[in-house]
């Protein structure tokens, strides 16, 4: 993937991070290691989003620390040793050189010399020393993290050391997206929507779900994207009524519709569309009643979309939108009986993960890029539909940045099966 | 790719209650010191 952000902005963010760090304080970041899958067998590489955020820099086993002592902030990255004979197996250890390209840190030191470096600050603070961390666990199962390690050795080693979680701050400058930040989420989009055009040219009864999947592999990995921010959901028939089915083995039949959630990525910031479609090229007359609905939920969701706002009221505009038409069609007698048909969250907020930080309760401001996403699920008529585009948040409402994806009915039943 | 209500994130009912049982016997080691 073809790197796009200078090391300005890496710097920019730092220098906005230090700027909320107290005096005697500093924040240790790792970029995180290679699991192993089985036996000698590795996942690829991932890095810790945050980490990421402040160099631009997505290898392994590095360490970010940046103190504030007496007014006076220092960066330091810790890289690894240079090996030659590790280098004939894996290549290259990432150079002072090219991390100072990547990230603008100017002060390096190796990986060995890191806790001796910690140990100095610390006496240099002579008692009062606070540390922050990324201390982020998604659930309780969850290996323990390097910076978890860190902090149970950290204060076992200095018991007046107060331990932070630097979370909070890092949420508070990701959600608002810089310009550069909104430029990689256009082009996941953008290969995003060619992976689409593929799938659906391609597209036609009796095709195995994972067939489809191949042509989205193939638009993307076309485009270097080889890390996906999630695994795509392509769901014919039933399966669409599940919503984060991932086994896509099953067959498409005659008059199913298929429901995409999906999504490339462009140097980690993620693109997350939904389109539903027919994958003999027309809906039915059922179908499609359900379907404008769904599509009205979602343009009508998205003419709310403007600073202020929080997400909580932007699905209580698509439940009501959702209830009055299923009123309409007798699918639901009253307003309670929603969540028999629609039982997620209509938005969330999209960048270095799909699922991106954020305050749930907290009003949106410009900046911020959301997905909006309504669905409606009905099991007995194995009917699953899902619209969603990805959206950013203007000064006085927002912008559709996803908005050449195809999404009408007569569009999108020109585009199945056309393949030249 | 959807999420819960009210959440950033979905989780599984296992993962849920095994969170659940974890953050009940950390406060309980809280409440013992």
């Amino acid at each position: 993937m073809t790197r796009t952000m200078d090391s300005k902005e890496f710097i920019n963010r730092r220098q906005k991070l230090a700027e909320k760090m107290p005096d005697h304080s500093a924040l240790v970041l790792f970029s995180g290691d290679v699991k192993t899958r089985s036996n000698d067998d590795k996942f690829p590489f991932s890095p810790n989003r945050n980490f990421y955020y402040l160099t631009g820099i997505a290898r392994s086993n590095l360490i970010l620390m940046i103190t504030k002592r007496t007014g006076i902030v220092t960066e330091t990255l810790f890289l690894q040793r240079p090996n030659e004979l590790e280098a004939k197996w894996t290549g290259a250890v990432l150079s002072d050189q090219e991390a100072k390209e990547q990230s603008g840190i100017e002060h390096f030191d190796y990986l060995d010399e890191w806790l001796q470096a910690f140990a100095t600050f610390m006496r240099r603070c002579e008692g009062k020393g606070s540390l922050y961390l990324d201390l982020y666990r998604y659930q309780w199962s969850d290996e323990l993290t390097p910076a978890e390690a860190f902090a149970e050795d950290a204060q076992k080693k200095y018991r007046t050391l107060q331990i932070h979680d630097a979370g909070p701050w890092l949420k508070e400058l990701r959600m608002v997206k810089s310009p550069a930040e909104i430029e990689e989420i256009r082009r996941a989009i953008a290969i995003t929507d060619e992976a689409i055009r593929r799938m659906w040219s391609h597209a036609r009864p009796g095709m195995m779900e994972y067939e489809l999947e191949a042509h989205y592999d193939f638009a993307l990995k076309s485009h270097g994207v080889r890390e996906l921010p999630y695994l795509p959901i392509i769901a014919s028939g039933i399966n669409a009524t599940i919503l984060h089915y991932e086994e896509n083995n099953q067959r498409t039949e005659d008059g199913d519709l298929v429901l995409l959630d999906l999504g490339a990525a462009s140097n980690y910031y993620a693109a997350d569309i939904s389109r539903t479609f027919p994958v003999n090229g027309h809906f039915t007359e059922r179908q499609k009643e359900i379907y404008q609905l769904v599509l009205e939920a979602e343009i009508k969701t998205i003419a709310a979309v403007k600073p202020g706002v929080t997400l909580q009221q932007l699905n209580e505009v698509t439940k009501q939108v959702l209830t009055d038409g299923l009123l309409r069609l007798g699918l639901i007698q009253e307003s309670s009986e929603l969540s028999k048909y629609y039982y997620h969250s209509v938005a969330h907020h999209l960048g270095l993960d799909t699922h991106d930080v954020s305050d749930y309760s907290a009003a949106i401001e410009p900046g911020m890029v959301i997905t909006i996403e309504p669905g409606l699920y009905i099991e007995e008529e194995a009917i699953g539909i899902r619209i969603e585009d990805d959206v950013l948040v203007t000064a006085d409402g927002c912008e559709v940045l996803s908005s050449q994806i195809p999404k009408e009915i007569e569009e999108v039943e020109l585009l199945i099966g056309k393949k030249e | 790719m959807v999420v819960e209500l009210e959440e950033r994130y979905r989780k599984d009912t296992a993962v849920k209650e095994l969170d659940q049982a974890m953050q009940k016997l950390m406060n309980e080691g809280e409440e013992n010191k």
